[in-house]
């Protein structure tokens, strides 16, 4: 970035928000761990569950294996939503894996809404295997509300 | 001719109007983090920048203009068996106004690299055809200026198009290439009669003897004196991004499916990653073969190859290195380490 | 106040010689003058007969923490003036086991606070110290000082905090947009120990070369996270910016929010509580139900 555009790139403001297409509809990664969500999201899907085709799992070992990064990463490649879940705490395959996630994720969620990213974007949840219904209601949830809020124009590679 | 200074804004506007016209200013204009100190470069010009020429040296040098930190080479696109290759091309128009001899000088030292010497960097080539540049005497200097050391004078700026010198209420201009007559034509309309003024006598906190620098480096390759200094290094990259005349670049690439570009940025050779090669061979591995590197280049390499210093005594690097690890210095050391072995 | 600085300095260079001579140091890490009034620049002292050139005055602005660490495999000892700021980041190289503790020489000096030598003010970073007595240390020159920080360290954060989120990210998108990625906050940074840093893995894709604006915030909310709340509010980030970013905005927020989820914590005061992303407790704040 030459010095000229780097003068100029802060004066496209978050608020103007792109043009948004009829047919648009939000992309949203969810991070799930293999032992709960991911269970859980198997049975949604096994008891015949709608919920929007919005969401994107990627199955991780466990909640704690979700690196920071990853989060920021998804923004920046262009999700408009992220969601973190896991087992509910004391329920870790690997005993402690979510405790930690707890500590770093609250951290994480508050700094990120500190430098712009709004919080409907990035939400952390715990389901466990058993809870089909609450994976949908957080799915159905989280793309409601990423929706109203629009596509994500902060922190994305291209299309600024 | 006299460029009277009330008129310098509606000067700067007119040549707005006709290329980019890059002046000293302040781009931290909402206060930086210590004290409010303020950082420089030379940045567009447009109706109201709070051009800043009083500055004797930006905190980003002019070389920005030239070989920005980074730089597309050419994008490529595979559709099915197809590939095409869009090479960039620099419809550069820019005029670099208020450069200081110290920068001037470091302009001259790209050149010969990117220019000379069998290759010619096209991307370069077309930034630098494009590039008017106005050169600025400097009637002050900052305590870390040393630019008399490498035999330049601060009151004419070496190979520039026009060269401006503070006459009180204005500046005397004349043209020191064609380029430079061509272009001044254009300023006429703002210019009254007036002679030449003499310029200031300028003082300096120090002056170094670099004449047989080069020469003492070659003998000190192996001395442990680079040891110790590297000890205090930290290898972040300040002083080669901040440099005027540091030119080292490293090349990669963005993928994204079947397109992508190709693009070059700024390196330093204090970066751990400086000169490491495919398969993770690094030929300067340690921290001390870095900085090492540093110097030798600036004082000895460059000016085996092409007669000349590629420092220039701007001194950016001596403010702003972290540590303060010190340039001048270093010079002053080399002729006792030399005297000492 | 018996510590006027013209005595610690000539303490601490009759100390040095002694423990040169002795043999306690194989070298001493402290500052020396530079070519400006006002300049300092780190020093490694390895010589007795050097030992004039050890200087302390109130411009002594680096943080010296991180210098024993690039020497960690040393036969003898390495011997380090230490301030507030400077223990803190030793404490927290030996919690991390980065260095044992018998390489190290501490001698400590308390400090009232460091200047800016071009504008003659105290640092911010010094105004917002809260440990200005070293909190390791095999020996004292002078006494103890006040501690407490002279400034609300949380008042810039607590300004931002009352944005909107739109206006935040502007805020930092020109920030960011200014960063020239020289990587110099990482450098200086104690807390800042990987031997291999995500920013220098372009090839493993965690950090790309190029010079953009979604690059440069990739590397600065990354590596501030890295560091999080171990960060011991030295403010050098801040300081040896070359374009003058608040960097220190970003670890500040993340310290006052571990402070309200997790409980005062102060990193590097001592070398063996956890730091709050390094334990759990069963009772932790629970917003993810």
């Amino acid at each position: 970035m030459s010095l000229e555009q780097a003068v100029e790139a802060p004066q496209k403001t978050a608020a103007e928000a792109a043009e948004v297409a009829e047919d648009w509809r939000p992309k949203i990664l969810a991070f799930t761990c293999n032992w709960c969500t991911y269970a859980g999201a198997d049975l949604a899907g096994l008891n015949r569950m709608n919920y929007p085709a919005d969401v994107r799992l990627l199955r991780l070992p466990c909640s704690g294996r979700v690196n920071p990064q990853f989060v920021l990463h998804a923004f920046q490649k262009g999700c408009d939503g992220v969601l973190v879940c896991g087992c509910h705490p004391g329920d870790c395959h690997y005993s402690t894996g979510n405790y930690f996630t707890r500590r770093r994720m609250l951290l994480y969620r508050r700094y990120l809404e500190y430098l712009g990213i709004e919080p409907e974007r990035f939400q952390i949840r715990w389901i466990s295997g058993s809870e089909a219904g609450k994976f949908r209601d957080t799915v159905v949830d989280a793309c409601e509300a990423v929706a109203k809020l629009g596509p994500n124009t902060k922190y994305r590679e291209e299309g600024r | 001719m006299i460029l009277k200074k009330e008129k310098l804004g509606s000067l700067l506007d007119m040549l707005a109007g006709t290329a980019t016209v890059l002046v000293p200013t302040a781009f931290n204009a909402e206060g930086g983090s210590e004290g409010g100190e303020k950082a420089t470069g030379f940045l567009p010009y447009q109706a109201g920048s709070a051009v800043d020429l009083g500055t004797v040296k930006t905190t980003r040098s002019p070389k920005d203009a030239l070989l920005p930190q980074t730089e597309t080479l050419y994008s490529y696109e595979q559709r099915g068996e197809d590939v095409t290759l869009t090479e960039t091309v620099n419809n550069t128009n820019q005029i670099l106004f208020g450069v200081r001899s110290c920068d001037a000088y470091s302009i001259a030292c790209l050149d010969e690299v990117f220019l000379t010497r069998t290759f010619v960097d096209t991307l370069y080539y077309e930034r630098r055809l494009g590039t008017l540049i106005v050169g600025l005497g400097c009637t002050a200097t900052e305590r870390s200026c040393f630019c008399t050391s490498f035999e330049l004078d601060p009151a004419v700026a070496p190979g520039v198009d026009i060269q401006l010198t503070d006459a009180g209420d204005g500046y005397f201009a004349e043209a020191l290439t064609t380029k430079g007559t061509e272009a001044l034509d254009a300023w006429k309309p703002f210019l009254t009669e007036g002679t030449k003024p003499t310029p200031a006598e300028l003082e300096f906190t120090f002056k170094l003897d670099t004449a047989k620098l080069g020469e003492q480096l070659k003998t000190m390759f192996e001395d442990p004196y680079w040891q110790d200094l590297s000890m205090k290094c930290l290898g972040c990259g300040t002083c080669a991004f901040v440099c005027p005349s540091c030119y080292c670049f490293d090349m990669s690439q963005n993928n994204k499916g079947s397109e992508g570009y190709r693009f070059r940025t700024w390196d330093s050779c204090t970066f751990v990653d400086y000169s490491m090669m495919a398969g993770f061979h690094n030929p300067r591995p340690t921290k001390m073969k870095r900085l090492r590197n540093r110097f030798m280049h600036k004082l000895c390499f460059y000016q085996e190859r092409y007669g000349n210093s590629l420092c220039c005594g701007c001194g950016r690097c001596i403010e702003l290195c972290p540590v303060g690890i010190d340039i001048s210095r270093v010079i002053e050391d080399v002729e006792r380490v030399v005297a000492h072995d | 106040m018996s510590n006027t600085l013209a005595s610690v300095q000539e303490t601490l260079r009759q100390r040095a010689r002694t423990l040169l001579e002795d043999g306690t140091i194989t070298y001493l890490i402290g500052w020396e003058a530079g070519r400006f009034e006002g300049q300092t620049t780190p020093l490694i002292l390895r010589k007795a007969a050097d030992v004039d050139r050890l200087i302390y005055n109130e411009f002594c602005v680096h943080i010296l923490a991180k210098y024993p660490l690039s020497d960690k495999n040393i036969e003898g000892t390495i011997g380090v003036v230490v301030r507030g700021c400077d223990s803190r980041g030793i404490n927290l190289a030996l919690k991390d086991g980065q260095i044992k503790r018998d390489k190290l020489y501490l001698i400590g000096i308390p400090c009232e606070g460091m200047k800016d030598a071009r504008t003659g003010q105290e640092l911010k970073k010094c105004l917002q110290c809260t440990h200005r007595n070293p909190v390791v240390y095999d020996e004292l020159i002078g006494d103890a000082v006040e501690d407490g920080a002279k400034v609300d360290r949380f008042a810039e954060v607590a300004q931002l905090e009352s944005l909107s989120v739109d206006e935040r990210y502007d805020y930092w998108a020109a920030i960011f947009s200014r960063c020239i990625r020289c990587k110099a906050c990482r450098d200086t940074c104690p807390s800042c120990t990987c031997r291999e840093c995500f920013t220098d893995q372009a090839a493993m894709g965690w950090q790309g070369k190029e010079t953009s604006l979604a690059e440069n915030q990739n590397y600065g909310i990354t590596r501030m996270f890295h560091i999080g709340e171990r960060c011991i509010e030295c403010g050098e980030c801040e300081r040896v910016c070359p374009v003058r970013l608040p960097l220190m905005q970003l670890n500040r927020k993340i310290i006052k929010d571990a402070y309200e989820l997790f409980g005062e914590f102060y990193a590097g005061i001592d070398d063996c509580t956890p730091h709050p992303l390094d334990h759990y407790l069963l009772d932790d704040v629970e917003e993810f139900m």
